[in-house]
């Protein structure tokens, strides 16, 4: 991979709103169950921001070693290189890959009051704020996930397409910069798998401008 | 972006090792599952030794590096307590065996995560031992360790080490030097001291009486020697790559003016300094210095950079029961005064920027204080 020389600069692009987190650093938290891809969630996105040419720094944390165990994963992206490490307690981004995990770990609570929630479900943020009035007054954007795979893969292995819809809203890295770090990160498995991931991720993507009208 | 892991494993595969006998042990294992896969499709040139236990390992590193190969293992915690008995003998041989140790909590209870006691253990063993801060730093201090190590003044192993989790599983932006850059910095290994030749018979490491300790001695005059080799290779990496490291054996981090100045060696370090620019900005005269090598231990480096500091702290990701902070003993030691000797965590248990915040305002007493 090619790095920006020595050099970084935080590239030109729409960031989200600059009201809606300080830019100095943006930390991410994934939560999900083995084998839905929290790991590579996370190395798509750090992949991703180097090709954008800025820092990252991504790692997981797993318990048991399972298909279905909770894992989370996390993710640190800046325009300078990166001091801080380890566990990430207060994320400007916290991930959902599945639903599910609420009723297993607390992953709501402490939450800062400006972060942003993204949730593989097949409710409406209306619904899931109701169900879970703690996060009532943050930012909360919806995906059915696990359809669009299901429906673009035949899989239900919805990551990468979820990181299409984060990064529908959030812009946190380039559409170019995502295609290339998926091609790198799933480098192992068929093209045509590769492809139909990122066209799942694309309609994701698409799916943004209602979800933010709805979310605000 | 590569982890800690990939970073030991490229910089054994840019110093050209030759033979790499191994035991898997998390968080060691990417490393030379990565090796292999390189051996595997032709990217290595090397011969790859799956062992039937760290003992064998380490006996392998010797016995090849005795044949006069350059040679490279991994491994850590309780997969190193069990070489201990071939780590002096390794030594006392004089073969500059590099042998990373991911570092990692020993048991019981089991624990994955990183804490220095599993180097700490091997302290007296004869080894050089280097921390790492970061990913580039595993890379380059691979690299430069083999030519420290093989340098004619020094001739000693050493160990490098990485935080298990903290860096062996984050990835993390790191710059791969070229073959040609590396081939140039270190040329190919060409032992004159002891090549087991059938050609030419050798006994290495047989019974001696009375001189002993002569043989001692000169592992102890290595060690000294060790530190100008260090701080002149660190120079010559920095002037081909732009990253020297701090001095070699020690990295101060404002301290030109601080009253206040916690030392500490490892990853923790990246946080501590992040620590460190936060109370500065509200005016805070905080510093740091960040031990590179355990052993040899820089006295005098930690003497010249700490000694207009008032008030000292020592973090010991490690404990000895029954007698407090190892590096918080030998640091009182070397500058004959007190210092506050912190016990923070141990098993990778997350110290965090608030809690050395609130370390930073507990310094100026002479005692051991437990951050939970």
């Amino acid at each position: 991979m090619e790095l920006c020389g020595r050099g970084y600069q935080l590239p030109t692009r729409l960031p989200f709103p600059d009201e809606w987190w300080d830019l100095s650093m943006l930390e991410i938290t994934i939560h999900g169950r083995g084998g839905q891809g929290v790991v590579v969630t996370s190395r798509i996105l750090g992949t991703a921001a180097l090709y954008d040419c800025v820092y990252a720094q991504d790692f997981p944390l797993y318990g048991a070693a399972r298909r279905g165990a909770p894992v989370m994963a996390f993710v640190r992206i800046d325009d300078k290189p990166i001091l801080l490490r380890g566990y990430i307690a207060k994320p400007d981004i916290l991930m959902l890959l599945d639903e599910s995990i609420i009723e297993v770990k607390d992953v709501f609570s402490d939450l800062p009051a400006d972060c942003t929630i993204i949730i593989n479900t097949t409710r409406n943020t209306e619904d899931f704020k109701d169900a879970h009035p703690e996060i009532k007054d943050l930012r909360v954007f919806c995906v059915d996930g696990t359809g669009i795979a299901l429906e673009y893969l035949k899989k239900p292995i919805p990551n990468v397409v979820i990181i299409g819809f984060l990064i529908g809203i959030t812009q946190i890295v380039t559409v170019d910069a995502f295609k290339k770090a998926v091609r790198d990160e799933l480098g192992k498995y068929p093209l045509d798998l590769v492809d139909k991931n990122i066209a799942g991720a694309l309609k994701a993507h698409e799916l943004v401008t209602g979800a933010r009208v709805t979310a605000r | 972006m590569i982890t800690g892991n990939g970073a030991a494993a490229w910089g054994a595969r840019l110093a050209r090792a030759e033979i790499i006998p191994n035991f898997p042990i998390t968080p060691q294992t990417a490393i030379i599952e990565e090796i292999a896969s390189w051996i595997a499709s032709g990217e290595m040139d090397a011969d790859f030794l799956p062992m039937e236990s760290e003992h064998s390992v380490i006996s392998a590193l010797a016995a090849a590096s005795s044949a006069g190969t350059r040679v490279f293992s991994a491994t850590s915690s309780q997969g190193l307590l069990l070489m201990t008995e071939m780590m002096f003998v390794t030594s006392g041989l004089r073969l500059p065996v590099i042998l990373v140790n991911v570092s990692r909590g020993l048991s019981a209870p089991i624990t994955l995560w990183s804490d220095h006691n599993d180097v700490l253990v091997q302290r007296d063993s004869g080894w050089l031992q280097m921390f790492c801060s970061n990913n580039q730093e595993v890379l380059d201090s691979v690299v430069m360790g083999y030519k420290i190590a093989e340098n004619s003044e020094v001739l000693l192993p050493m160990m490098i080490n990485l935080d298990g989790f903290t860096l062996s599983a984050t990835r993390e932006p790191v710059e791969i030097p070229s073959h040609d850059e590396i081939d140039d910095f270190l040329p190919a290994y060409n032992p004159k001291h002891t090549i087991l030749d059938p050609k030419e018979p050798m006994s290495m490491g047989g019974a001696v009486f009375d001189e002993y300790m002569y043989f001692r001695s000169q592992q102890r005059m290595a060690m000294q020697n060790s530190k100008s080799v260090i701080t002149d290779v660190c120079a010559e990496w920095e002037k081909m790559t732009g990253r020297g490291w701090g001095r070699g054996l020690v990295e101060p981090y404002c301290l030109d003016d601080a009253d206040r100045a916690l030392l500490i060696c490892g990853s923790e370090s990246a946080i501590l300094k992040y620590t460190v620019d936060k109370l500065r900005k509200d005016g805070e005269k905080v510093g740091m210095l960040r031990l590179r090598t355990m052993r040899p231990f820089p006295c005098e480096e930690i003497v010249d950079a700490l000694s207009d500091v008032e008030e000292i702290g020592v973090i010991d990701q490690d404990i000895s029961p029954g007698s407090g902070g190892i590096i918080a003993t030998e640091v009182k030691a070397c500058l004959g005064r007190g210092v506050t000797s912190f016990i923070a965590g141990l098993g990778g248990r997350r110290i965090g920027v608030e809690k050395y915040e609130k370390i930073f305002g507990r310094l100026g007493r002479d005692v051991e204080e437990w951050i939970f």
